[in-house]
């Protein structure tokens, strides 16, 4: 195994207690390999427990994509996993933990499952399924073909890296503690509101400041207890600012002197307070229902990202303090390659290059003004495209 | 598959066809006194500046829209088929299949001007109980564009129960080919009068859709979508109108049944149908179809085959059989095509069903049209159609 990392730009090796190979970690250590035994982690380094990523198969269908509940195909992405890890404890690095699928182990799986670690700044930890292991210890000709696109894939996204320090540009921000035993309901808004493709960012209360809601337009609170008094005040000073709050009943009382708002929807009652508002879910228990109608008691007139044709992505934007610069990162969790997408993103932006994981050049893309924001039309895209927007 | 008729109507059928003098047939009698109203034909290559006063004079041709919109509460049916974030190639839903929105913007603006009271703009999108802004502004639409056209203007998501609390039944006067009545949106009922905007396209199913075939999606998927409640209507919207499109099973039980539950169960017969019982439940009072910038090769770009073209024809009229007569010659077909002959190669004419029902016309030589000829605005959906099952029949052979 070690014959097969030489050369690479693998250089750590993580073994896990109660799996070690006799002799492997010193192996390693004198072929040049960190050696990494959990729970001892490099400084800084956080392991994010996920599933394996892309569209879920049907276990009764073959190779039929099993529904989500729109009858959509199920996308199983880590993304809000290492958002929401990054609330907790911000920086990282963060590794992504997924055991590879059976019935998803081709090398296009393996490079999605990059794609979707590198998307949301995580990195993955290569585990490789079981018959593809024993393939390659037999150094079968197909097993060395998909290792060998790992392996690409892997040094293609360890050098991906934003270029400077950029922002996530949320839309929307979902508050709670992040922590406890209640963490379900929180878990499942995030994990629905990725598939939105709406923007949004994980907030801790712990970690709440009004600069955490600045930039935000809108914030769901998702915890299961009354927000304490820290969070409530940022967050009405933030709905007094003009952002709106999304709730349940467990908000608890909101300020005097509101009024009731003119909005209408079958499942919130609005509270205008001061220049913002305030929307209460009646049946804010239903994590698919809340995430869904929140993007849309929203409204997408907020939108930072837009796709057409794209199928089931995952897209990250992010950019400078100053909006100069941007970069939005997809992962395309269709196996083939997708064509005809086009891609709208609110900014004056005038120069765009497009990175493609299976192509050694950068290619300019051309920039089209529409609204408030840009047009691309994108060539054909395999699994992960990233856009190095500037004004 | 032939039309389902009985032994004995067939008998009347071919003794009316051969002696040309027995009219005791009441289909043959509604078809033969179908009525006849001009039809506005213009041409508009942009959806420029021109297009106000172009719409404006088509309108004046038909005698004005005051007569039919002042002082009056109009719904207008529009075309948003399919998701907004599904496009032909790259061009924009509303250049290929959509209804456009300076179109919809220009008609709100002309009806406002021609006294409307209040404007409600409907459309029942794909499997959603979202405000229809919501759905436009995924398109990159500006719904204030369209808002702010005129006064009183407001969306209205018809495809659930909506603002209302319950649904309005709407009979089809001349009983129904596969429905004898509707339960839809309340905005159908509550208006005193009703506008159809098409896209002039092809259809998969049902040869083309025009200002008739623009209605079949005022029908609420919550009682007659794939996810319709059995005894009563969902409370949301989920899927299309397949219960409509194949009939496995009958609309939500609150609802009216089908006539007929052992005709056959097969949608190029059911859904021509179904679109005639709808405008005749819902008369239009005014049909519009743009043909600024459309499509070729079916009503959205899932059906494959398709093409972005601009045939630059705009027409109007008040009533919608007519309309859609003159749509399908100004497209290279002839209106009185029947099953067999395209754009109805697979499917019932739903132009002659609804000739048969008394609702209008397809004879061209009994319609009036006002403005340019048809034929210096033909665009030939139809030779582009032969061309394509050409390469198809190549390919396949």
């Amino acid at each position: 195994m070690l014959s097969l990392l030489q050369a690479t730009s693998i250089r750590q090796i993580l073994i896990d207690p109660g799996t070690e190979v006799p002799g492997l970690a010193d192996e390693a250590r004198r072929a040049g390999f960190a050696v990494i035994t959990p729970p001892t982690l490099p400084a800084g380094v956080s392991i994010v427990k996920g599933l394996w990523p892309g569209i879920r198969v049907s276990h009764a269908g073959g190779d039929r994509a099993a529904a989500g509940p729109t009858g959509e195909p199920w996308v199983d992405s880590n993304g809000w996993r290492i958002r929401a890890a990054r609330a907790i404890r911000p920086g990282g690095p963060f590794w992504v933990d997924a055991k590879p699928q059976p019935s998803r182990s081709s090398a296009n799986d393996y490079v999605l499952a990059f794609a979707d670690a590198a998307a949301h700044d995580g990195r993955l930890i290569i585990t490789l399924d079981d018959r593809l292991a024993a393939d390659l210890a037999g150094k079968k000709a197909d097993a060395m073909t998909v290792w060998k696109r790992i392996v690409d894939a892997a040094a293609f996204f360890g050098a991906d890296r934003p270029g400077g320090a950029m922002n996530d540009q949320a839309v929307l921000g979902v508050l709670a503690t992040y922590a406890g035993p209640k963490m379900g309901f929180t878990d499942e808004v995030l994990n629905n509101l990725a598939r939105t493709k709406q923007q949004y960012r994980p907030i801790a209360s712990s970690r709440l400041t009004a600069a955490s809601l600045a930039d935000l337009k809108g914030v769901i609170y998702t915890d299961a207890a009354e927000p304490d008094s820290n969070t409530r005040k940022c967050v009405m000073d933030f709905v007094a600012g003009g952002g709106l709050l999304i709730t349940g009943p467990i908000w608890g009382s909101l300020p005097k002197g509101g009024s009731p708002g003119d909005r209408v929807h079958p499942r919130f009652t609005f509270r205008t307070v001061g220049k913002g508002c305030v929307a209460v879910g009646s049946a804010f228990t239903e994590p698919y229902m809340a995430s869904n109608d929140a993007v849309v008691v929203m409204s997408h007139r907020y939108d930072v990202v837009r796709f057409f044709n794209s199928g089931s992505i995952t897209p990250c934007l992010a950019a400078t303090a100053d909006g100069r610069r941007a970069e939005l990162r997809v992962v395309f969790y269709s196996l083939r390659p997708v064509e005809d997408t086009s891609v709208w993103i609110r900014g004056s932006y005038r120069t765009g290059r497009l990175r493609m994981w299976n192509q050694q050049e950068v290619q300019s893309v051309k920039l089209v003004p529409r609204d408030a924001g840009v047009e691309i039309y994108l060539p054909a895209v395999s699994q992960y495209a990233a856009i190095d927007l500037e004004s | 598959m032939q039309a389902c008729y009985s032994r004995r109507e067939w008998m009347k059928r071919t003794a009316v066809t051969a002696a040309g003098l027995t009219f005791s047939d009441p289909l043959i009698r509604r078809a033969i006194s179908a009525p006849a109203q001009p039809v506005a034909v213009a041409r508009s290559m942009t959806y420029g500046p021109d297009l106000v006063p172009t719409l404006e004079k088509m309108f004046d041709q038909l005698g004005g829209l005051g007569r039919i919109v002042k002082g009056k509460t109009v719904a207008v049916k529009i075309n948003l088929t399919g998701s907004p974030s599904y496009r032909l190639g790259y061009l924009p839903c509303e250049d290929t299949h959509y209804t456009h929105p300076k179109v919809i913007a220009a008609t709100v603006h002309l009806m406002s001007k021609a006294g409307a009271r209040r404007i409600r703009l409907l459309e029942s999108p794909w499997s959603t109980a979202d405000p229809v802004e919501e759905y436009i502004l995924q398109a990159n639409w500006e719904p204030h564009d369209i808002l702010g056209a005129g006064e009183n203007v407001e969306f209205e998501n018809t495809n659930f129960l909506g603002n209302a609390k319950k649904y309005a039944r709407m009979k089809v006067p001349f009983g129904g080919y596969m429905f004898p009545a509707f339960d839809l949106n309340h905005s159908y009922n509550d208006c005193d009068a009703f506008v159809s905007i098409a896209k002039m396209k092809e259809h998969a199913t049902a040869g083309i859709t025009l200002s008739m075939k623009n209605c079949f999606g005022i029908t609420p998927a919550t009682i007659y979508g794939a996810g319709a409640g059995i005894d009563e209507p969902s409370v949301l919207p989920k899927g299309g109108r397949s219960i409509v499109h194949g009939g496995y099973r009958q609309p939500s039980k609150s609802a009216p049944s089908e006539k007929h539950p052992d005709s056959p169960r097969v949608d190029t017969y059911r859904v021509p149908r179904t679109v005639v019982d709808l405008v005749a439940a819902r008369p239009i009072d005014l049909a519009i179809v743009e043909g600024i910038k459309t499509m070729t090769g079916g009503e959205g770009p899932w059906v494959g085959q398709n093409t972005a073209v601009t045939p630059g024809i705009l027409v109007a009229g008040t009533n919608c059989v007519n309309t859609d007569a003159v749509c399908m010659a100004a497209m290279g077909f002839d209106p009185m095509a029947d099953r067999g002959t395209p754009p109805f190669e697979r499917c019932d004419s739903t132009l002659k069903l609804a000739e048969e029902a008394g609702l209008g016309t397809r004879d061209l030589s009994k319609i009036e049209i006002a403005g340019l000829p048809v034929k210096d605005v033909m665009f030939d959906f139809a030779k582009i159609r032969r061309e394509r099952g050409t390469r198809r029949d190549r390919r396949s052979g």
